[in-house]
């Protein structure tokens, strides 16, 4: 069963919530970022709904903010921000966090459950490809830019992953990539790559 | 010869005289006019724009035929323009967000008129820049005040709204008598913290604390202190004896609320603090102190400043209001820090 933490301070709202989706997935509750922390350790959720406005800063998205990276930084889930803030500020930093979704409090129900499927459906085909050994490509290209530039970052993206998982040992790397070494020097060359400062 | 002599300093005398007269007369009219204009502006409560709206008269009295101004503040700019003579007299400021610009043609620049003008002209710019920057001080500490009005009463609004949105979805879901159960269930744990949600909107958009002391009432302030911390999910130690006093229950509820309230706050950051609460009651007055073991209070008087928080984003007003209400129930409310910690001391007469 798809589990998900409600991080929300308002109690009568997060029982709501409860009521609405405790059938079809397994819920858990925070109403603080402490809290919050402490339940993400102990249920490793699929989908947090991550309110930004939590104590004791209730009127500023700092909390919310503090605890969507501390997800991102620890866990797989998808975060669907629920939030009554209506700053731009709080939105493009949620947004260019890595949220998967921002949703603006009053929220029709059936959008937020229309949002909470779609990040079901995206952590399920995740771990379908995983299984194939595919792993998750992040492209940060627009479209209009051509297929060229798409294809390129893929690759880069690739590359840069598998370097630093080898710990930029362009001899390992070059055996999970299925190419020569002279390729993958070709590759770095190109893209420019070089290895992290801390290395 | 002395004679000649005696009647060129009595000429020069009379001369000397004359020309002081009309120094005195002329000096003596434009500080009348100028006080005039200075008081004229203030019983315009420093408004800039009235200011220039009555100002002809007096420069009519003080025969300038001639001037200009032009003041741009708020995004609004008020002008007037003339064709200037070469030896106007003017004066300007131009800063990021107001302009202030005075210009006069004197007529005959006579070093007596000219230096009258000069003052003149100071004196208007002076007042103009000052009433000009009271004005932007004022519009934007009450815009700021209304953004954070704003802002603060938009999250509990948003979550009343939303709550209302799910409950409604809930509602028309709920089939069996087991999940009516439920949600019944979830709605009667849920609805003391939702009333205290809905209490503190119309806190803090009320103008008098009156209006919430309706009535008194026996009540133990214990009972009413543990009710909200159940609900805010936190602790208080206390006395174990119950107690009644006779006071306005709804003041007291939004007393507490907002001290465990930051108490809460408090303990998110401070991890393993205490509260304690204890009240005292003599024949003519009822002292509770609710006190934690955390950090002290920067300045505990500043707190109850209207619009003044020593948290991020907060509103300031709950203390403030806090503090109105318990002076209207013929008590005191401050704070103080102790070497055990910060506590607040409620103080109320009981007739």
């Amino acid at each position: 069963m798809t589990s998900i933490i409600l991080i929300e301070d308002d109690d009568a709202l997060r029982k709501q919530l409860c009521f609405t989706l405790e059938n079809d997935y397994k819920i858990f509750e925070a109403s603080n970022s402490p809290d919050a922390i402490e339940m993400l350790k102990e249920s490793d959720p699929d989908i947090a709904i991550l309110d930004l406005g939590l104590p004791p800063n209730e009127n500023t998205p700092d909390e919310g903010l503090f605890v969507m990276n501390h997800i991102l930084a620890n866990y797989t889930c998808k975060i669907i921000v629920l939030t009554g803030q209506n700053t731009k500020e709080a939105a493009v930093k949620s947004l260019e966090g890595g949220c998967f979704d921002y949703l603006e409090k009053p929220v029709n129900i059936n959008q937020l459950l229309f949002s909470i499927e779609r990040a079901k459906l995206f952590l399920e085909t995740e771990q379908e490809l995983k299984s194939r050994g595919v792993e998750k490509i992040e492209l940060q290209v627009q479209i209009g830019k051509g297929l060229q530039e798409v294809r390129e970052s893929a690759e880069k993206n690739l590359i840069i992953k598998i370097l630093n998982e080898t710990g930029f040992n362009v001899y390992k790397s070059a055996k999970m990539l299925g190419v020569k070494r002279e390729s993958l020097y070709y590759f770095i060359k190109k893209f420019n790559l070089v290895r992290d400062k801390d290395d | 010869m002395i004679d000649v002599l005696y009647q060129t300093l009595i000429l020069s005398g009379l001369i000397i005289f004359a020309v002081l007269f009309y120094l005195k007369r002329m000096a003596s009219n434009y500080l009348r006019v100028l006080t005039e204009i200075i008081k004229t502006n203030e019983l315009n409560e420093y408004d800039p724009v009235k200011f220039l709206e009555n100002l002809p008269p007096f420069m009519k009295k003080l025969g300038i035929k001639k001037y200009s101004y032009f003041v741009f503040f708020l995004d609004t700019e008020y002008t007037k323009t003339e064709n200037h003579s070469k030896n106007s007299i003017k004066k300007f400021v131009w800063a990021q967000d107001f302009t202030v610009y005075v210009e006069i043609s004197t007529g005959e620049l006579r070093w007596e008129r000219s230096y009258m003008g000069t003052l003149l002209v100071e004196t208007i710019f002076l007042l103009l820049k000052i009433d000009v920057n009271l004005h932007l001080k004022s519009a934007t500490k009450a815009l700021s005040e209304f953004n954070k009005i704003n802002t603060f009463l938009s999250h509990d609004i948003k979550n009343l709204a939303q709550f209302i949105n799910i409950m409604e979805h809930n509602l028309s879901k709920t089939v069996t008598d087991e999940k009516k159960d439920k949600l019944f269930e979830y709605l009667r744990s849920t609805a003391p913290s939702l009333k205290l949600r809905a209490d503190r909107v119309l806190y803090s958009l009320a103008e008098s604390a009156k209006e919430y002391l309706p009535q008194k009432d026996s009540v133990d302030p214990y009972e009413i202190a543990l009710d909200i911390a159940d609900i805010l999910n936190v602790e208080i130690q206390h006395p174990d004896e119950p107690m009644q006093i006779c006071i306005e229950r709804k003041g007291l509820i939004i007393i507490f609320e907002n001290i465990i309230k930051n108490f809460y706050d408090k303990s998110i950051t401070e991890k393993g603090i205490l509260m304690k609460m204890s009240a005292v009651k003599d024949d003519s007055k009822v002292t509770i102190r609710m006190s934690d073991t955390g950090s002290a209070i920067p300045n505990p008087e500043k707190i109850f400043e209207p619009f003044y928080s020593e948290k991020k984003g907060g509103l300031g007003i709950g203390l403030y209001h806090c503090r109105n209400i318990a002076n209207n129930m013929q008590g005191k409310l401050w704070a103080e820090n102790t070497p055990e910690g910060p506590v607040f001391i409620l103080q109320i007469k009981l007739s």
